[in-house]
């Protein structure tokens, strides 16, 4: 369904995963700040750029055009700020509102960017297994939906050619209430017909013992010795970002004056430093990765 | 002390509690022992096969009791029934549950509480003992339907059981993916040691390896014994069942009162092809064979004069990037003939008959329905009484309650409404049934089924049941997409049987078939499809005559005899004829 | 049967007094943290509130068929917009999963609601409204349960279900789901800015309503038909 992609951070244990892209979005969330946001972004897009190539370049376009959307839009609701740029409708376009709308706008675009590396990376397998770590039952029936999807897909669609192939689909002359009529009784048919197959699938799942006492779950991933070496680095470098923002790092204030904490502050440069190697990590995998094979193969 | 005793077992449905499905059915199986159960479709090996794992068994009345190892099934737990009795079903999609194939193989072992070593262990074995690495990290959906089969066996396997029970295993696969199969089947017979219990319509695979074979009717067991005294018992009794028995023994109980046989020497009686060729040879040995008797001999038309379906230079790709899956694709079909083309897996049959429905569009060359440019016909005048196709799956034709409101809905929405409500108020029997309906269903013999819910028929009346409603459009030309998937000789009969009558008043049939003894025996003109186009054409006995692999057991088996002898009739006559000149 | 509503309607009450605790408590840490956080308190507030049906779903260990049923019936959910190719923006899930939830009770409708959300955010992609999706389409399944148990929701009332679905479904998916995208993309909350959104969103949200309800309207007596055919013929109670 989708292509797997080649990622060294990718072949990392999915706990490890998902504590990372937990980091990544939550504290994208929280930090109004604009170097810390644009921090945030430009990672995230080199990582995005690593992982899809190319095709990154369209979700770029969307992203940009939120950006712009957000940023400007801002400062047409938000009137307070000292700085007045010019007048719309007689209203005040203020500089303070514009950078925060940008601040925002530049937010949105970093959850967005983590989240499409995050769906690069999180495999539905990798998803399951998280789940199957928590609630064994329901990662169960997530793995059965997706079993299921593209196989009623296809039955859908055989149901729907063999109608037509019946002269019972309706044509290009029916109306739009008969098409959704004709939809519907697909669908029947599809509920009849699944739902015996659906006690089939139950039947071979008693018979291949499911019921019959604890149930385990089979673990396709390893948790080794460099995915507890990450998860530390990860929880250091958490700590220290942690610490650098309750000693006032991310503080920002937009309005009435831009007033934000600068790099001459001591907790402000470190926190940076700290959330920068953090979000890196994925980068600096695929880096030590490539490296690693470009000396082995002149060894060779 | 047997390691399965089936003793004296008895069941019926609570619906029925009088008709006992099974009747004091009594079996011993041996360890180890290879068994395939026979017998026309619900005459209650799916039942019995039921009884003998504990979850499977469906409620009603039960007397009898089944041992296993001397310990009655009632008191095994269902976590041991589950690892010692793997149980393989007949629709290879439904049976799987998870969407990933690894998880697939690990299903049951999660079942049962494994913990991760043993897991990976098992898991890692069975996946490279049914050569399954290679796929291993796909997605369930992406496999064909005999790799579907084989990961089920694998998953069952993976438990490590002593029984193998598989019911009806082959019945959706092409005959390449079933052979495949059965071989994985009796490999892990011969090598494992596992207890094997199989049922199956095609015998050709299993009866010659059979330790046993047990046939059933109507819920009793006529006749169990080792294969060939089995061929025996249904020869002298005459049983319907002698018809499902491999070619070759059918041939040798053909011929063996004319040659004088001897009928209680079964070391002669051939059961694999190879066995049969020797028969024959011997049989033959020293005798000249008598020349074929040329009957009128028409010659094979390149041409139609008028065809029904033309199709001249038909290309078509799913996708501007994909590979071209119709490729120069031409053939005509004669009018009122029946028309079969058989062909591999993925050949591009199913999309030549989607293109001639027009549910997919060729992007250059011809196509005639009826000497008319297909793109000419408006789609309400194309599939009403003109053209029609039956799909593969019947199932993807019902959408109602009942047979009758099946055949109803075709009377138009109206139409079917009005029938609808008028036997809710005045019930089923007071509303006489549409004329035409009635003629149908008397036709494809459902007249005795209309009360009935679609999805409770067995595979051969939910065929005929589509057929009829297919047929309510009137259709001059038939399609027909594997019609004989999944059911059994006996319905194939019946089936075939229609389709004659529909013949004679005149339909045009096309079927894509993957079952070459069907299309042998009632096709005219057959054709082989290969990699998008159509490559030969001609009568069923010069095709699959001249053809050595791809055609029928009876002319593998005599071919090197006869010319173009291709089924049991045609094996039996000419060895008739020539038996008769030797006297 | 009555085990299985005992526990459904415990899960109800954990819920009710989770949120009770939790939303306040979540305010005032927002509150601390300075605005901007109001989607990160929702979102713990909504996975706070879905804990107790996973975890008495998790608990009720549901059996084989129980589970083979619900995935198939929540696999339809996500896929029958396919049914309706012709009519691109036609997307009745929201349908579907209000018969389920008629069918087999409101622990069966907010499991099939959160799962087949879940479930096509695998297939497309996860974003931030993820949590919210889930949580407004369990809800649907949930209350559907509900007054489908109280007999609002009936097969033998067509018009009055579809109304009803019609207004659940506007509602739930529509206005809260409008919400994430106020907290999202705006700062501090103005009046301007909301309305402009849910101004925004309000025909795509009617187009979804009427999918769901005109589903609903033809497919309810056959679709609880087949239902009830396989409850009698399998000896079914859920």
């Amino acid at each position: 369904m989708r292509e797997i992609y080649k990622d060294e951070f990718a072949t990392y244990n999915p706990i490890t995963n998902i504590i990372y892209f937990l980091g990544a979005i939550i504290l994208g969330m929280f930090f109004i700040h604009p170097v810390f946001v644009g921090v945030s972004i430009i990672i995230g897009l080199i990582y995005l750029f690593i992982l899809k190539k190319k095709r990154a370049l369209r979700e770029l376009l969307f992203m940009l055009l939120m950006f712009v959307v957000i940023s400007v839009i801002n400062p047409v609701f938000n009137l307070l700020g000292a700085t007045v740029l010019f007048r719309l409708f007689n209203r005040p376009y203020t500089l303070e509102s514009l950078i925060y709308g940008m601040t925002l706008g530049g937010m949105a675009v970093a959850i967005l960017c983590w989240f499409a590396c995050y769906n690069c990376i999180m495999t539905s397998d990798k998803f399951i297994y998280i789940f199957g770590k928590i609630i064994p039952s329901v990662s169960l029936i997530l793995s059965m939906i997706l079993r299921l999807i593209p196989n009623l897909t296809k039955k859908t669609k055989q149901i729907a050619s063999a109608r037509s192939c019946i002269g019972m689909a309706g044509d290009s002359s029916s109306s739009r209430m008969e098409k959704v009529r004709n939809g519907t009784l697909v669908l029947s048919t599809l509920t009849s017909w699944s739902l015996e197959g659906g006690i089939i699938m139950a039947d071979s799942m008693r018979s291949r013992g499911y019921g019959s006492g604890k149930r385990t779950t089979f673990a396709k991933y390893r948790f080794d010795a460099r995915n507890l070496v990450l998860i530390l680095v990860m929880a250091f470098l958490l700590t220290v970002i942690i610490f650098c923002a309750a000693k006032g790092a991310t503080q920002a204030e937009y309005i009435p004056y831009l007033m934000m904490s600068w790099f001459g502050d001591i907790y402000m440069s470190l926190g940076v430093l700290a959330y920068a190697v953090f979000l890196l990590i994925p980068v600096f995998l695929d880096i030590k990765e490539m490296i690693k094979w470009r000396i082995l193969r002149s060894k060779i | 002390m047997a390691h399965i005793t089936i003793k004296d077992l008895s069941f019926s449905y609570p619906v029925d509690p009088d008709r006992l499905v099974l009747d004091h059915v009594s079996v011993d199986i041996e360890q180890g022992q290879y068994v395939t159960l026979c017998g026309k479709s619900g005459c209650g090996k799916t039942t019995l096969l039921n009884q003998l794992k504990t979850v499977l068994t469906p409620n009603g009345k039960r007397t009898g009791e089944v041992l296993l190892d001397g310990v009655s099934l009632d008191q095994i737990d269902l976590r041991t029934q589950a690892a010692t009795i793997g149980y393989v079903m007949q629709d290879p999609d439904s049976q799987i549950v998870t969407d990933k194939v690894w998880h697939e193989l690990a299903f049951g072992l999660e079942n049962l509480g494994f913990d991760q070593r043993t897991m990976r262990t098992r898991v890692a074995e069975m996946a490279s003992y049914f050569g399954i690495q290679s796929w291993f990290h796909k997605d369930v959906e992406e496999l064909s339907g005999g790799q579907k089969q084989l990961l089920n066996l694998a998953s069952i396997m993976a438990m490590q059981p002593n029984i193998l029970i598989l019911d009806e295993p082959t019945s959706q696969l092409d005959p390449i993916a079933a052979s495949d199969f059965l071989n994985t089947v009796r490999k892990i017979n011969l090598e494992l040691g596992t207890t094997i219990i199989i049922t199956e319509h095609r015998l050709e695979d299993i009866f010659h390896a059979s330790d046993k074979v047990i046939v059933m009717e109507k819920g009793k067991v006529i006749v169990q014994d080792e294969p060939k005294a089995v061929g025996r018992y249904l020869k002298d009794e005459n049983s319907e069942m002698f018809a499902a028995l491999p070619a070759p023994v059918q041939i040798y109980y053909g011929v063996a009162k004319e040659a004088g046989f001897d009928m209680d020497d079964l070391k002669r009686v051939p059961l694999t092809v190879r066995e049969g060729r020797t028969w024959l040879s011997e049989l033959f040995e020293g005798k000249e064979v008598l020349p074929l008797k040329e009957k009128e001999d028409v010659p094979v038309k390149d041409v139609e004069e008028d065809p029904a379906i033309s199709l001249k230079d038909v290309w078509f790709r799913y996708d501007r990037d994909l590979p071209d899956v119709l490729k120069g694709t031409t053939f005509d079909v004669g009018r009122g003939k029946i028309f079969a083309l058989v062909g591999g897996n993925g050949t591009g049959k199913s999309t030549m008959l989607k293109a001639i429905c027009r549910s997919i569009r060729p992007y250059r060359g011809k196509l005639l329905i009826d000497g008319k440019k297909l793109d000419s016909y408006k789609s309400g005048d194309l599939f009403k009484g003109k053209l029609a196709m039956l799909p593969q799956d019947p199932k993807s034709l019902f959408v109602k309650t009942t047979v009758r409101e099946e055949l109803e809905e075709m009377l138009g929405t109206k139409e079917a409404a009005r029938y609808e409500k008028e036997v809710e108020i005045k019930g089923f029997e007071n509303v006489p049934l549409d004329e035409r309906i009635r003629q149908v269903a008397e036709e494809c013999d459902i007249l005795h089924l209309l009360k009935s819910h679609p999805f409770d028929l067995s595979g051969g009346e939910q065929q005929r049941t589509a057929l009829a409603k297919v047929l309510l459009t009137e259709p001059k030309i038939l399609l027909l997409d594997e019609p004989t998937k999944g059911i059994d000789n006996f319905f194939k009969l019946q089936f075939a049987n229609i389709l004659r009558k529909l013949q004679e008043r005149g339909v045009t049939i096309l079927m894509v078939s993957h079952d070459v003894e069907f299309c042998a025996r009632y096709a005219d003109q057959v054709g082989m499809f290969f990699d998008g186009d159509v490559i030969t054409t001609n009568t069923p006995d010069k095709f699959f005559g001249q053809n050595s692999f791809y055609t029928t057991a009876a002319n593998r088996m005599s071919r090197h005899l006869f010319t173009n002898a291709i089924t049991d009739e045609d094996v039996i006559q000419r060895c008739l004829e020539n038996i008769q000149s030797w006297k | 049967m009555n085990k299985s509503k005992r526990k459904v309607n415990i899960a109800f009450w954990v819920s009710i007094a989770v949120m009770a605790v939790a939303i306040p408590a979540t305010v005032y840490f927002s509150y601390l943290l300075g605005d901007r956080n109001l989607y990160i308190a929702s979102v713990i507030i909504m996975i706070l509130a879905m804990v107790p049906f996973f975890v008495s779903f998790e608990g009720s260990k549901p059996d084989a068929r129980y589970l083979a049923i619900l995935a198939v019936l929540t696999a339809i959910a996500v896929i029958s917009r396919v049914a309706f190719i012709w009519l691109p923006s036609f997307k009745p899930m929201a349908g579907v999963i209000i018969m389920i939830a008629m069918s087999f009770g409101p622990q069966a409708g907010f499991m099939s609601g959160a799962l087949s959300m879940i479930v096509s955010n695998i297939i497309f992609g996860q974003g931030p409204w993820t949590p919210w999706q889930m949580f407004c389409y369990g809800l649907i399944g949930f209350i559907a349960g509900f007054l489908g148990r109280s007999r609002i929701l009936s097969e033998k009332h067509v018009i009055r279900t579809s109304i009803v679905s019609f207004i659940l479904v506007f509602i739930l998916s529509g206005l809260v789901l409008d919400t994430c995208s106020v907290f999202l993309m705006t700062s501090s909350i103005s009046w301007q800015s909301a309305i402009a959104i849910y101004l925004g969103g309000i025909v795509p949200n009617l187009t979804n309503s009427l999918a769901s309800s005109l589903c609903i309207f033809f497919l309810l007596k056959p679709f609880m038909a087949i239902l009830n055919r396989l409850k009698l013929k399998y000896g079914l109670e859920y």
